[in-house]
């Protein structure tokens, strides 16, 4: 990162807004309408836990391009043993200032200035992708995994919202969606979620069709429990994932082998409907 | 099914039940590491004033006036706490709420629901199977300490009652310490008392190890013998290598993190 571009420092009365429109603004990848102003509110202006000297900003020409969020809770470590340690919240940059080590750079701002110190915190901890998490609190900054006694359960029983996002891409598709790219395939698939009802993704041309029923001329089935169709959804060594699913036998695909190398080139559309 | 149904009745979330809900939930979670106490100010602002709650995602479940059992369910699909009071039966009442929430939630258009147990919770997970959840991945966690001093004192003070008996000095220096964390710390025991400073002074035992490698020893994931294997921890004297052992034994976090959704951040 070239230092001199930015200037890193604390949240000011008055940043509110440039803020929550940031971390909107880098999630819209994420969440394309849920995180907005109210959610960043709630999460932080009105946390009883809030601390504004513990948020960090990255400016550049007087605009607020990253922040990443601490704050401060008490958590029990062992007996009686409560301390006092930092969650870290979000961290968003700008899309137009990624890969430059802003994100770091806010994160080491935060942990090398005194603030942490003076607060009396012990532990530093955060959630995130594992992924992400050896990318950007890896050994350089001093984080390790933890494993924890924490598991995750889930059941879908539609995909209601998944109809209701391929609709909002098709009325208002962005450039990074890929929909101008390959606008001549012409493909289906039909995933087959233990559980879940089944979903035909349907790519015509540029637009995509998603229907809560199994189509008889798909040119591809797909068969899997949650777990895997969820971790597949993630880009992250996706290739890797999905061969070990296969062998596994935790994911079975039925199709041509033409149809498999078409749906693995159209994964950039499906991993923006299933993220 | 639940015995003596008539005497428990599942209703919304009223207003005042909050002292309660928090002081059930401190109940239920206190024995794990991670833990947030609930105050009923904290508990309103995290699930309560939280933008995809609302009243009628918050199921309460009373018994002779009593609240045993409450779930907190998001629009958004996620059950952000939920807890049963094991002195009841728990795998009916978990079922219950559950079973409301999954209602509730096709009420409000949601295509999913996804919640965190503890993994040692085999009656909650045993009837999320047979309500047709899967387990998926969990969230993953990372952990950094800003204070190893600090670290070191409740640790010792957690563990008293083992290290009572433990006596000398202890060095511990780190190799990559950034300016912000002292590269040395000092332990020393003596007659059940425990000293701990950020200072260089010469000892019996110099530890010497990365930050990270410590960190993980402390929390219970790597084993120093591996971590010597691998020449991330070395001992000087080397023959006071049991001792040191005994040391990391003794002091070692090994209670299981649990975090609700709610506290994910």
């Amino acid at each position: 990162m070239a230092e001199n571009e930015y200037v890193l420092r604390t949240f000011n009365k008055g940043d509110e807004e440039a803020v929550a429109a940031l971390v909107k603004r880098a999630n819209a990848d994420n969440v394309r309408s849920l995180s907005g102003g109210e959610l960043w509110e709630w999460k932080y202006l009105h946390n009883p836990n809030f601390d504004p000297s513990l948020v960090a900003v990255a400016e550049r020409k007087g605009r607020i391009v990253g922040c990443n969020h601490w704050l401060l809770r008490d958590i029990r470590l062992s007996g009686s043993s409560v301390c006092k340690a930092i969650l870290c919240g979000d961290i968003a940059v700008d899309p137009d200032h990624r890969k430059r080590g802003l994100g770091k750079s806010l994160l080491l701002f935060l942990r090398s200035s005194s603030l942490s110190n003076a607060k009396g915190s012990v532990l530093s901890y955060m959630f995130s992708t594992p992924e992400l998490g050896k990318r950007l609190y890896g050994p350089t900054i001093g984080y390790i995994q933890m494993p924890t006694a924490t598991v995750r359960y889930a059941k879908r029983w539609s995909w209601k919202n998944v109809v209701r996002k391929v609709n909002e891409i098709n009325t208002n598709p962005r450039q990074e969606d890929g929909l101008g790219k390959r606008a001549t395939d012409n493909f289906a698939v039909v995933f087959h979620v233990i559980g879940a009802p089944p979903l035909t993704i349907a790519l015509n041309g540029g637009r995509i069709r998603a229907l809560e029923e199994s189509i008889v001329d798909a040119r591809l089935k797909i068969t899997t429990d949650l777990a895997t169709f969820t971790a597949l959804s993630r880009k992250e060594k996706r290739v890797r994932r999905l061969l070990k699913a296969m062998l596994g036998r935790k994911l079975k695909v039925k199709g041509s082998l033409s149809s498999i190398i078409k749906l693995y080139q159209n994964l950039h559309r499906l991993e923006e409907i299933f993220r | 099914m639940l015995k003596n149904i008539g005497e428990y009745n599942i209703r919304k979330y009223e207003e005042g039940d909050e002292t309660a809900l928090a002081s059930l939930f401190n109940n239920v979670y206190h024995g794990y590491a991670g833990f947030v106490p609930r105050t009923p100010e904290y508990w309103r602002w995290s699930c309560l004033d939280r933008p995809d709650v609302e009243k009628e995602g918050i199921m309460v479940v009373v018994n002779r006036g009593r609240i045993v059992a409450y779930v907190v369910v998001g629009k958004s699909g996620n059950i952000w706490e939920s807890c049963v009071d094991d002195a009841h039966d728990e795998k009916a009442l978990f079922s219950l709420v559950l079973e409301r929430a999954i209602e509730y939630l096709t009420r409000v258009g949601s295509d999913l629901i996804t919640l965190n147990l503890p993994s040692d919770d085999s009656v909650a997970r045993e009837t999320c199977e047979k309500l047709g959840l899967s387990e998926l991945p969990p969230d993953v966690m990372f952990l950094s300490v800003l204070d190893f001093k600090q670290l070191l004192e409740l640790l010792c003070s957690a563990k008293k009652d083992k290290l009572n008996s433990f006596d000398g000095d202890f060095l511990v220096k780190f190799k990559d310490a950034p300016s912000w964390i002292s590269p040395f710390i000092m332990i020393k025991f003596k007659n059940g008392q425990t000293e701990i400073e950020n200072e260089n002074k010469s000892c019996e035992v110099l530890i010497e190890t990365d930050t990270a490698t410590f960190t993980s020893i402390m929390f219970g994931i790597t084993k120093p013998l591996w971590a010597l294997a691998r020449l991330k921890l070395k001992i000087h004297p080397p023959w006071k290598l049991r001792r040191v052992l005994r040391l990391f034994s003794f002091m070692c976090l090994d209670d299981p993190w649990f975090f609700p959704r709610s506290d994910l951040g």
